[in-house]
């Protein structure tokens, strides 16, 4: 049975109590919940790799869900706890919205989306132009912020393109994206040797 | 759906590998030779010095992918240990290069541009299952060793816990890259390598599972007795 980490970032502890016992429920898969109260614990957040972080809005800023995201490849997949409403602007951050009062269901479902984005409606398996882009750059040894940088666009988007290369390549490191890139002649090889990793 | 065995000491250790083939690599792990004609489990673990309980408890646990959490506080973690660090050796030692040979002559030349990074891809992979594996025999395995002789140490299993990594997913995403992308004009030897791919991944998901799922849970227990005592 698969093994994830999911993180809790509260300063509740009756919500993370809550949030442990009902991700319990969820048999598909092994779950190990480490909570946090804050972001403040940043290095230690990144190195349990978690599939999912489960966050109070009012703790992290824009930086840190970029830095988050990040640090993970695109793969940590966020979830904003909200108790009454979340403006649009907040909601739009994360991938998914967990509210206090959903029932066990839609809680557990909303987790299991987030734990297997490939069962989502997936309408081609072919990467798309910019997507293409974004996997040369990888490759080369680019940096998010400096693939953001030349594409003119932000670091945000770079990171949902990586998710989305991901997810039709089912390919996570840059190693991986190497050959593939090279196979499906989108690099050649004299164009990366010289980025090459020792 | 077929309804899973459970296996007793006297049961013949034939009739236990017609069950699942899959646990033949598991038998040199607790050090039983072939060559063991009918003889019942009971009979192979007392001639070769096997504990049979823990024998019957891991290869049960692989079968049904249960465990009887009642009897895991009987189960020896030193016997546990010593499987695992068996499965480590036949890992780095046998599986591994197996598999490196013969996928050095399944690479097709008309992919050369691309052949250096997979054997590399690979190569890095080994890298890092070895350190997994350094970690558990020079940090986890020492500890459980001295914990028995109730000895204290600066270590807790919280903290294996806390760091106990996938190792599949690179072998994974070799497998996909080759399977999706690696066209070849003399399929069966790549045929041959995934289907050794596909094992590897499925017995080191396995060899996780033990870890997670029998042997931090007994030492948890374990630690705390001594706590209490």
């Amino acid at each position: 049975m698969k093994h994830v980490n999911v993180v809790v970032i509260s300063q509740s502890q009756l919500l993370v109590s809550g949030i442990s016992n009902l991700l319990d429920n969820i048999r598909e898969y092994a779950i190990t919940v480490t909570a946090f109260n804050s972001c403040a614990e940043f290095n230690q957040i990144c190195d349990i790799k978690p599939s999912v972080v489960i966050v109070e809005p009012l703790l992290m800023s824009h930086e840190d869900i970029s830095e988050i995201r990040g640090h993970t490849d695109g793969r940590c997949r966020m979830a904003a706890i909200c108790h009454s409403v979340l403006p649009a602007c907040v909601a739009s951050e994360y991938d998914a919205v967990v509210s206090i009062y959903d029932n066990t269901d839609t809680i557990i479902n909303t987790v299991l989306q987030l734990l297997q984005p490939d069962s989502a409606d997936e309408e081609t398996k072919v990467l798309s132009q910019r997507e293409k882009e974004v996997v040369k750059y990888i490759v080369k040894g680019l940096s998010n912020k400096e693939i953001a940088a030349d594409m003119n666009v932000s670091v945000n988007t770079v990171m949902t393109h990586r998710r989305n290369i991901a997810s039709k390549l089912q390919i996570h490191s840059t190693a991986g994206l190497t050959i593939y890139a090279i196979v499906s002649k989108l690099v050649s090889l004299e164009e990366i040797s010289s980025y090459n990793q020792p | 759906m077929k309804h899973i065995r459970v296996f007793t000491g006297k049961d013949s250790l034939v009739d236990l590998i017609e069950e699942n083939y899959n646990l033949l690599p598991v038998l040199s792990r607790f050090n039983v030779p072939l060559g063991f004609q009918n003889k019942r489990i009971n009979e192979v673990c007392s001639e070769n010095s096997i504990d049979v309980d823990v024998f019957l408890f891991i290869v049960n646990f692989i079968l049904s992918g249960k465990l009887d959490t009642d009897k895991l506080g009987s189960v020896s973690p030193l016997a546990i240990v010593d499987f695992l660090h068996n499965s480590h050796d036949y890992f780095l030692k046998y599986k591994f290069p197996h598999i490196r040979r013969n996928l050095l002559a399944a690479l097709d030349d008309c992919h050369n541009d691309i052949n250096p990074a997979i054997i590399s891809f690979f190569d890095s992979y080994i890298e890092e299952v070895k350190k997994h594996f350094s970690y558990e025999e020079k940090t986890v395995f020492p500890y459980i060793r001295t914990l028995m002789t109730n000895k204290s140490r600066d270590y807790c299993i919280a903290e294996f816990k806390r760091n106990h990594d996938e190792i599949g997913e690179k072998l994974t995403e070799l497998k996909n890259i080759i399977l999706r992308f690696y066209t070849t004009s003399m399929p069966n030897r790549m045929y041959d390598v995934l289907v050794d791919l596909y094992n590897a991944e499925e017995d080191l998901e396995c060899h996780n599972d033990i870890e997670n799922q029998i042997l931090i849970p007994l030492v948890a227990m374990i630690e705390k007795n001594n706590a209490c005592q």
